[in-house]
């Protein structure tokens, strides 16, 4: 019985996989044509086909291949916070405003580091917020809003 | 003289009050992004990008070049003083440099790179001036077959240089130009792969992408490492007086680094990145005792300071010429000029010259400003080191997000950088890296395109590929690359080649 050697290869495998597999449901209609003029469908499923070759090498390797070190766990309190602030921010800068959605993922984004602080994180965000303010909506004039459509 | 001429017509431009500062602008960002650990020159080109939105397309090229040369150097100072590349391609510099610090000579060090980027700059835009006319001229007789081969050779480049597993390198390019297929379908108006979404009509933002890799990623992987060790070397003001007698031994090591940083970093897929790594090993062959390097030797920072600002600054050849982005700062610089209606390629030297040789002196003017402001002010730059970690990066983290924003006003851009931050961040644990990928989705439209037209022109036999000489040749290049690497005992050695002494926590990031 053969042992999986790179787990790494094998996730890998699978997002492209993954992806190929998208290619080929989403773009099932649309049309290949031929070689000489070519539909839009041709170049992308082309591309979906090497991809799953790929993943298809990359699985065989993950079992047959080196053996691949193990690497340490990554954590996923300072992932959720990160990519949380940033969804955050997204979601609120319409309707919430520059100023609100600054504070609220500053804060968020303050439990990805070690020992939170709610007084450094806001005054951090309040900081930040005065700043690009200043800078983007005064200074440089871009079309953000202040303060959003809730106000 | 024609060169001249030119030359002339692009100082007039750059000295221009306005562009001026905006190259002044551009240098002292580039330095500040260069000095902080953490914020390399991709994820701070694309953050800074939206303000350059406001200005004439020669004012913001000048400022988004100054960026990426004075990043190289920026990373040099914390390199020196810190044994903290501030970015990856100051990683060589460190290895001597901060040696020469501990032994009392980081004034020296720091002059060596100084000197030696200014000495290397000046080099390399006198050979963009001189190549880039020729490549140019060669790229207007390009037709379509040509242009996929050449795209397909810089594809198969920033594989063949990626770290790791040449298997996985090739993947992430393939996705990347799958992903550069969603979007409207330029030749026959079909929706592709826009799942229903409005907002996917116009195709994934690069700059949107780029900042979610490198900027978000960078976050995390930085906030994972946990805190490093920022205490910097004290240099004393009049070490920092040039004395010729010191540095002698540095004069040979930088004009061979700039030679191999001019010619390495206007191939695809070269850069500031592989030009220090190049010379750094030029410099150990040719050194008498070898075994000096490691501990101080003066050439290993001469050498690669010089090749990476060199190669910084080359690497706008392909781009400027041919179209062709050669990593991911080029890509986010196409995405600049597409914003301000510049297709980048051969007609930009030919219709809008004032822009090109604009931007190219600009760079002798930004290397001038770069020595001013580098060796007398490098006490002050320090400074910026004492700034925690833990401030600076919600900062980046909300720099991300306004940037993203304001690109196209839409939250939707946000999504985009959020889902590729996640997915860059997945692709890193698990050993691929994210240059390919980005190439890819800037080539992709384009080289789609290409390959229709060229299939019409050779009605439907792919051997239009092979009986056109120029085309035919940029293929066997890009084969023999791939070849090459794809050997096992070569395999090893590049990874050796790249890895050797690269501190773990920064090898993901460009150039």
């Amino acid at each position: 019985m053969t042992k999986l050697k790179d787990p790494k290869d094998l996730l890998l495998a699978a997002i492209f996989a993954a992806f190929a597999a998208v290619t080929f449901i989403e773009g099932r209609e649309l049309e290949m044509a031929t070689a000489r003029a070519m539909g839009p469908g041709y170049f992308p499923k082309m591309l979906a086909l090497i991809l799953l070759l790929i993943a298809c090498a990359l699985a065989i390797r993950s079992f047959f291949g080196n053996l691949a070190e193990s690497k340490p766990k990554p954590s996923i309190r300072v992932i959720a916070s990160i990519i949380g602030a940033a969804l955050l921010f997204g979601i609120l800068i319409r309707p919430a405003g520059l100023v609100i959605s600054i504070i609220v993922s500053v804060i968020v984004s303050g439990f990805a580091s070690d020992g939170f602080q709610w007084k450094s994180s806001l005054l951090t965000g309040a900081v930040l917020a005065a700043g690009s303010s200043i800078i983007f909506i005064y200074l440089l004039g871009q079309p953000i809003p202040l303060f959003g459509e809730f106000f | 003289m024609e060169l001249l001429d030119q030359l002339l017509l692009g100082l007039s431009t750059a000295a221009t009050l306005n562009n001026f500062l905006y190259c002044l602008a551009g240098c002292v960002l580039g330095t500040m992004v260069g000095i902080l650990p953490g914020v390399g020159p991709a994820p701070a080109i694309a953050m800074l990008l939206p303000m350059t939105f406001t200005l004439d397309p020669a004012g913001a090229l000048i400022m988004i070049a100054g960026i990426y040369y004075g990043a190289q150097y920026g990373g040099s100072t914390t390199a020196i003083l810190v044994n903290l590349p501030g970015e990856s391609s100051s990683v060589v510099t460190a290895i001597d440099g901060h040696q020469m610090a501990r032994q009392g000579k980081a004034g020296l060090a720091l002059q060596v790179a100084a000197i030696g980027s200014f000495v290397a700059g000046c080099f390399a835009t006198l050979m963009i001036a001189l190549f880039a006319p020729i490549l140019t001229a060669a790229a207007l007789r390009f037709s379509a077959p040509e242009y996929f081969s050449l795209m397909l050779l810089g594809l198969i480049a920033s594989i063949v240089l990626a770290h790791g597993s040449v298997m996985r390198a090739i993947g992430m390019c393939v996705l990347g130009l799958l992903i550069g297929t969603i979007g409207i379908d330029l030749t026959t108006g079909t929706h592709r792969f826009d799942f229903g979404m409005i907002d996917l009509s116009d195709g994934i933002d690069i700059v949107a992408v780029a900042v979610g890799m490198f900027g978000l990623g960078e976050v995390i992987h930085e906030l994972q490492n946990g805190p490093s060790n920022r205490k910097a070397n004290s240099v004393p003001f009049r070490d920092l007086i040039p004395r010729f007698s010191l540095l002698r031994p540095a004069v040979k090591p930088i004009i061979r680094g700039s030679l191999i940083g001019s010619v390495l970093g206007i191939l695809p897929g070269g850069g500031a990145l592989l030009s220090a790594f190049a010379s750094y090993a030029v410099e150990k062959k040719l050194a008498k005792d070898p075994t000096r390097f490691g501990k101080g030797a003066i050439e290993g920072v001469a050498g690669p300071e010089s090749a990476n600002n060199a190669g910084a600054q080359t690497s706008f050849v392909p781009l400027l010429t041919l179209g062709l982005p050669s990593n991911p700062i080029m890509a986010l610089m196409a995405g600049a000029m597409i914003v301000h209606g510049l297709q980048p390629g051969p007609a930009i030297a030919r219709d809008q010259p004032e822009i090109f040789w604009g931007v190219i002196a600009s760079m002798w003017i930004g290397n001038l400003m770069l020595l001013v402001l580098n060796l007398p002010l490098v006490g002050i730059w320090v400074k910026l080191l004492s700034v925690p970690y833990k401030m600076l990066y919600p900062a980046i983290l909300i720099f991300c997000g306004i940037g993203v924003f304001t690109l196209n006003n839409s939250a939707f851009d946000i999504y985009v950088m959020v889902f590729f931050g996640l997915l860059g961040y997945v692709f890193r644990i698990l050993g691929a890296e994210p240059a390919p990928l980005l190439l890819g989705i800037i080539l992709g439209p384009i080289m789609e395109e290409n390959l229709r037209r060229a299939m019409l022109m050779g009605r439907g036999d792919p051997m239009v590929f092979i009986e056109r000489p120029i085309s035919a040749t940029l293929l066997i290049i890009a084969i023999l690359a791939l070849i090459i690497v794809a050997i096992p005992a070569v395999s090893r050695k590049k990874d050796v080649a790249l890895q050797e002494e690269r501190p773990a926590n920064h090898q993901f990031e460009e150039s």
